[in-house]
């Protein structure tokens, strides 16, 4: 029998900065909102909400997604991450890009800060693409989540690309259209194009995965891709060449089409799954997917009913209920591994040893996962009726999870070697 | 996976599997015997254990960790000897590869 050489994991210490610094972003994130409660019954362009918005979007969101890219690429395609040297150059820029941009948002300093901060991350979502479209094959069938990840950071580039114009715009006025209208292609660009097609992607290779279940029909796949690349570029040119207007939720039902798809995707690999009970951080991550689904009657609201909450809860609902919501959930089935695996993989089978899942506190999961429910129904409650209260009390329990996630993402990161068990421990941390 | 009984190595062999059964899949909890995941042990005289076996998902990031584990199992019960772990893809690993006990470990069924 021919064996076939396994890939490589990439180092821990490319992975790791990535989640480390998605943490605190997310907690930053989180009190940048809270602070900034007040305004989130206005407009939606406001210093404030868009420094928190992109400590979200950028720092913690697309931080994560990084990290956990560089380490299940490998998985996905079967072979070695292209550079790992590359990895480590696209966290700094990153990292310094987001911090800059943060920064330059909240106190409004448009010019040098802002244009370098975009810059920065342009440069780091050059990197990314080129890893990832470097790693692994092409065949469409064969490698179709690998099509969703390019396609992805495809959508990235271009939405960092159109962040760093509007930077300028900021500065130097130079767009023919309205500045508003930009903005809505940039963060419909960076939702469906990034966000949903890197989750939709690599959900259909993983959850089969987790839930030990049969890989889902992967022709459906091939649709989904077609169908959300092609609603989401007929947008962009309807936005570039025609302008707002109702016509464009022809676009926005593309998009909930490839949705649709992919739930009939997904509901049989769920339905036939082994394992019947999910463990928290599973239930965490597949409860955030009912918020994607609850994002699509504020999108309508939107361009229904005058009035800018609906606007800002569209972009909560996604923001916090999905994306947020899966990162919590999927970050207890990534993180714990790696840190387990960079500890216990030379002495694993040698005596008992902790399991990745006794690396992280199952209380403080749990803790997480019902301040993230409720904060989430409170914060609707309080847009749709205009409570301000309300605003601040749903914000308030919302910190209470990023503080649970921080704390228990660090205490992940900080666990130190306890080998072996009786006797002279050999101990050594990450940190 | 089955020892014949008329094996020259029966014995080596039930101890090999005994061994692996200490070998547990860090995910899903389970030894990698019930999981299916070995599909062949062979003894070649006079020291060398060879282990054929898959893991559950293609490049698993937890494979080095499996495949140490296998080594470090057998250290005890064969000092001085060889083991050598070859991990191959086909045939593909599915669920139904589990066994009862398996299963039952699970809590599926």
């Amino acid at each position: 029998m021919q064996s076939l050489p396994m890939s490589r994991t990439t180092g821990v210490r490319v992975v790791l900065p990535f989640y480390a610094a998605g943490a605190l972003f997310f907690l930053l994130m989180s009190v940048l909102l809270f602070t900034a409660a007040g305004q989130l019954q206005g407009h939606y362009f406001q210093p404030h909400l868009l420094a928190a918005l992109h400590a979200g979007t950028l720092g913690w969101g697309t931080m994560i997604i990084f990290g956990a890219s560089y380490q299940l690429l490998p998985v996905l395609c079967e072979t070695d991450l292209f550079n790992s040297p590359l990895a480590i150059v696209s966290f700094f820029f990153l990292f310094t890009g987001v911090v800059l941009l943060v920064g330059s948002f909240w106190f409004f300093a448009t010019g040098f800060w802002m244009i370098g901060g975009a810059s920065l991350l342009l440069i780091a979502c050059i990197l990314f693409l080129i890893n990832v479209a470097m790693t692994g094959g092409w065949h469409f069938r064969e490698r179709i989540a690998k099509w969703f990840m390019v396609a992805a950071a495809a959508w990235l580039l271009f939405t960092a690309l159109l962040g760093c114009c509007m930077a300028v715009n900021l500065w130097h006025p130079f767009f023919s259209h309205s500045h508003l209208e930009w903005m809505k292609i940039h963060a419909h660009a960076g939702v469906a194009g990034w966000f949903l097609q890197m989750i939709l992607g690599v959900s259909s290779k993983l959850l089969p995965m987790f839930l030990l279940s049969q890989p889902g029909r992967h022709k459906l796949m091939g649709w989904i891709w077609g169908l959300l690349n092609g609603g989401l570029l007929l947008y962009v040119l309807d936005g570039f060449f025609v302008g707002p207007g109702v016509h464009q939720l022809v676009y926005a039902g593309i998009v909930a089409a490839a949705i649709a798809f992919f739930i009939a995707f997904i509901y049989p690999v769920y339905k036939n799954r082994l394992r019947r009970k999910l463990d928290w951080p599973m239930r965490q991550s597949m409860t955030s997917l009912l918020f994607l689904l609850l994002s699509l009657p504020w999108l309508l609201l939107t361009y229904l009913i005058n009035g800018y909450q609906y606007a800002i809860g569209y972009m909560l609902f996604l923001l916090l209920g999905w994306i947020s919501g899966l990162i919590l959930g999927m970050t207890f089935k990534t993180l714990p591994f790696i840190v387990w695996n960079y500890h216990y993989k030379e002495v694993h089978g040698k005596e008992k040893l902790p399991m990745p899942r006794d690396l992280y506190s199952d209380r403080l999961l749990k803790l997480q996962y019902f301040s993230y429910l409720p904060s989430l129904l409170l914060l609707s409650i309080a847009l749709l009726l205009k409570i301000d209260w309300l605003v601040n009390a749903a914000l308030g329990i919302w910190l209470l999870a990023a503080i649970c996630y921080t704390l228990n993402a660090g205490k992940t990161i900080c666990h130190k070697l306890k080998w072996p068990a009786h006797g002279n421990s050999n101990e050594r941390s990450l940190v | 996976m089955e020892i014949a009984m008329n094996d020259p190595w029966y014995e080596q062999k039930l101890q090999v599997l005994q061994a692996l059964y200490q070998v547990i899949d860090p995910e899903l909890f389970v030894n990698i015997v019930d999981l299916g995941l070995v599909y062949d042990i062979e003894i070649q005289a006079p020291d060398q254990i060879h282990i054929r076996m898959t893991l559950s998902t293609p490049h698993c990031p937890l494979g080095e960790a499996i495949e140490s584990a296998v080594h470090n199992a057998l250290q005890p019960g064969f000092p001085g000897w060889q083991s050598y772990v070859n991990i191959v893809w086909e045939p593909k690993w599915t669920p139904d590869k589990i066994s009862p006990e398996g299963r039952h470990l699970l809590g599926i069924d």
